[in-house]
């Protein structure tokens, strides 16, 4: 009886050991942060609704998805890096914490810039244009907002995560499925062509000219005048063109020597 | 009364062979021209035509819209409505020309021989019926095919004198730059045209059967192979008389000539940006007609539940084809919804490469 009693002690100790690292890196997603609101640009219902959101985006994507408000006045350079740092300190769903595989959106309302930086092969599967993409469509929203607008933050934050996690999802499922809107239509209008196309034919029409069955030669012009009667004109002003603005983006290195890519602008 | 072409070496019955313009036997492969042939056989076209203008064997039937005939080959009776002009005996096959319809008023000035042979009409039939998607698959089957037959339609061919007067207003337009800005000068003028042109056979069907429009777009044939008519151009074809007189139709060649008249004139003012005709008048001297015989291959059927008739025509002599491409409604859905599917799903797979 002790001895079973001995026996069933040693599994359960053995299982113990077993969960214990998982329970510990559970224990560790849970305290992880995926919002950190320092300039109080959110209200504290929307700061932990959107924590929960980037985190079920950051799962979804096997990538942190980050958002970060500032109220510091950093300018797009030093923001990145602070930013860059914030990745390699705390984030990183995978990889070295040197490269953690973390995407980080910056808000910094002081001197109005926002900033993404992403980590790790988030960079590399974005690219620039994407990086651009994503934090263009946040900033779009947050263009003129009010510090006291939290709608406007939580719904660019929001929008920054929807966006990310659209390009970051690996999910067989989720890439079918992505822009299924456009892809129907692409289908619907190639279907109407190919119908269209198959429906038309070619009706035979008549294929005689004015001269076919004119006889040879026989054309005579007995009279041609043309009689100029006056000039008339018309002044008008040449049309110009319009012109653009442009903002900043690349990549870095974070203070600990890792690459990071960023997109930064002003709203 | 009946008359056919036999064969002075075995007897059997000859036929006009379009790609060699030849009479052929396609019993004995015998092949000899017209004029080889009326000397082969002592026939002195002139005289033939005085005995059969007074000779007709034609009995009606009782409803009184077709003749009876008797098939020369085999004694086989021939029905013939009131327009046919040559056709085939029902039971031996044999061509007959039904010559008190291509004598006398009947008998036309010329024709334009077949020159593509029955092999070549089938060949061009099978090639547009298969490109068609979307048409029914009764088309494609052998028992249609077989249905595509010779035919020499009737057609009036009309000359015309025409004088056509013209005025109109022509504008020449011209942009100069100066800084920022830009001028459009235009200088008008009133152009005054007045132009002579003959033509030269114009065509226009003379059968009530045919559609005018698809008769018209059998156009151009060509004239330069155009023949005085001999009965033996017939043998093998089916043809017709004229059921619409030279001058019922003989509108529609007018509004031809007048069309062309006012083009040709239009055409000489030339240089301007634009030109607006103000005035118009085209007078129409008669220059004479022709009544000619025009090769056409047809293939008429009927398809589907509720029997569509589809028509196909080809030009006899230059291959051009006249007809509407029929549509099958469920193929058309079959085919949309399978390219639907099959874009969305390239589309889909594309969206893993992004």
């Amino acid at each position: 009886m002790m001895k079973k009693f001995v026996k069933t002690l040693l599994v359960l100790a053995a299982l113990l050991l077993v969960l214990m690292p998982v329970a510990s890196v559970k224990a560790q997603d849970t305290t992880k942060k995926y919002v950190i609101d320092d300039a109080d640009l959110l209200t504290d219902d929307e700061e932990a609704q959107l924590n929960e959101y980037l985190k079920k985006k950051s799962d979804e994507c096997k990538v942190d998805i980050v958002a970060v408000t500032s109220k510091s006045g950093y300018r797009a350079s030093d923001f990145r890096k602070y930013l860059a740092d914030i990745l390699t300190d705390k984030y990183g769903y995978t990889g070295s914490a040197a490269s953690p595989e973390a995407i980080c959106y910056g808000i910094d309302i002081s001197s109005r810039v926002d900033t993404l930086v992403t980590g790790g092969s988030t960079q590399k599967t974005l690219g620039q244009s994407k990086e651009d993409a994503i934090r263009e469509a946040a900033e779009d929203i947050i263009s003129g907002a009010e510090k006291s607008n939290h709608a406007a933050y939580y719904k660019a934050i929001k929008k920054y995560a929807d966006k990310s996690a659209d390009y970051l999802n690996r999910g067989l499922i989720h890439r079918l499925t992505r822009n299924m809107g456009i892809k129907l239509l692409i289908s619907l209008v190639v279907t109407i062509i190919v119908v269209g196309a198959a429906l038309y034919h070619t009706k035979a029409h008549m294929s005689v000219s004015d001269m076919t069955y004119a006889k040879d030669n026989s054309i005579h012009l007995t009279e041609s005048r043309d009689d100029y009667i006056n000039t008339t004109r018309v002044r008008r002003k040449k049309q110009s063109g319009g012109g653009g603005s442009s903002s900043g983006s690349g990549s870095f290195s974070g203070s600990n020597g890792g690459s990071f890519g960023s997109s930064s602008g002003n709203f | 009364m009946p008359t056919i072409y036999k064969c002075p070496n075995c007897g059997n019955v000859m036929v006009f062979d379009g790609p060699t313009q030849k009479l052929k036997c396609e019993s004995c492969g015998t092949e000899m021209t017209i004029e080889e042939y009326r000397l082969r056989q002592g026939i002195n076209p002139e005289e033939t035509e005085k005995e059969e203008k007074t000779e007709s064997s034609a009995v009606p039937t009782a409803d009184g819209s077709m003749k009876v005939y008797h098939c020369k080959t085999c004694g086989a009776e021939l029905l013939a409505d009131e327009n046919t002009s040559a056709t085939m005996c029902a039971y031996c096959g044999n061509p007959t020309l039904i010559e008190d319809r291509l004598e006398g008023d009947f008998r036309p000035d010329v024709v334009i021989p077949f020159k593509l042979n029955r092999d070549a009409a089938v060949k061009s039939y099978k090639q547009w019926v298969s490109k068609g998607l979307l048409t029914p698959p009764v088309l494609k089957t052998h028992g249609t095919i077989e249905k595509i037959q010779g035919l020499y339609v009737p057609f009036w061919l009309y000359n015309y004198q025409a004088h056509c007067n013209m005025t109109a207003n022509a504008d020449r337009r011209r942009v100069e730059r100066h800084g920022d800005y830009e001028e459009e000068i235009t200088d008008h003028f009133r152009a005054v045209r007045q132009l002579d042109v003959e033509f030269d056979r114009i065509p226009a069907d003379g059968s009530e059967k045919m559609d005018n429009a698809s008769m018209d777009k059998m156009e151009p044939y060509d004239y330069s192979e155009i023949k005085k008519y001999e009965p033996e151009y017939m043998s093998g074809y089916y043809s017709e008389k004229f059921s619409s007189s030279m001058e019922n139709e003989a509108h529609r060649a007018k509004e031809r000539a007048t069309r062309y008249a006012e083009d040709i004139t239009k055409g000489t003012i030339e240089g301007y940006t634009s030109v607006v005709v103000t005035s118009q008048n085209v007078n129409l001297s008669d220059r004479g007609q022709e009544y000619a015989l025009m090769p056409v291959w047809v293939l008429n059927c009927m398809y589907g539940a509720d029997h569509k008739q589809f028509t196909f025509m080809m030009n006899g002599q230059t291959g051009k084809i006249v007809a509407d491409r029929p549509v099958e409604k469920s193929r058309a859905v079959v085919l949309g919804i399978a390219t639907f599917a099959a874009t969305l799903l390239v589309t889909m797979i594309g969206g893993l490469l992004l």
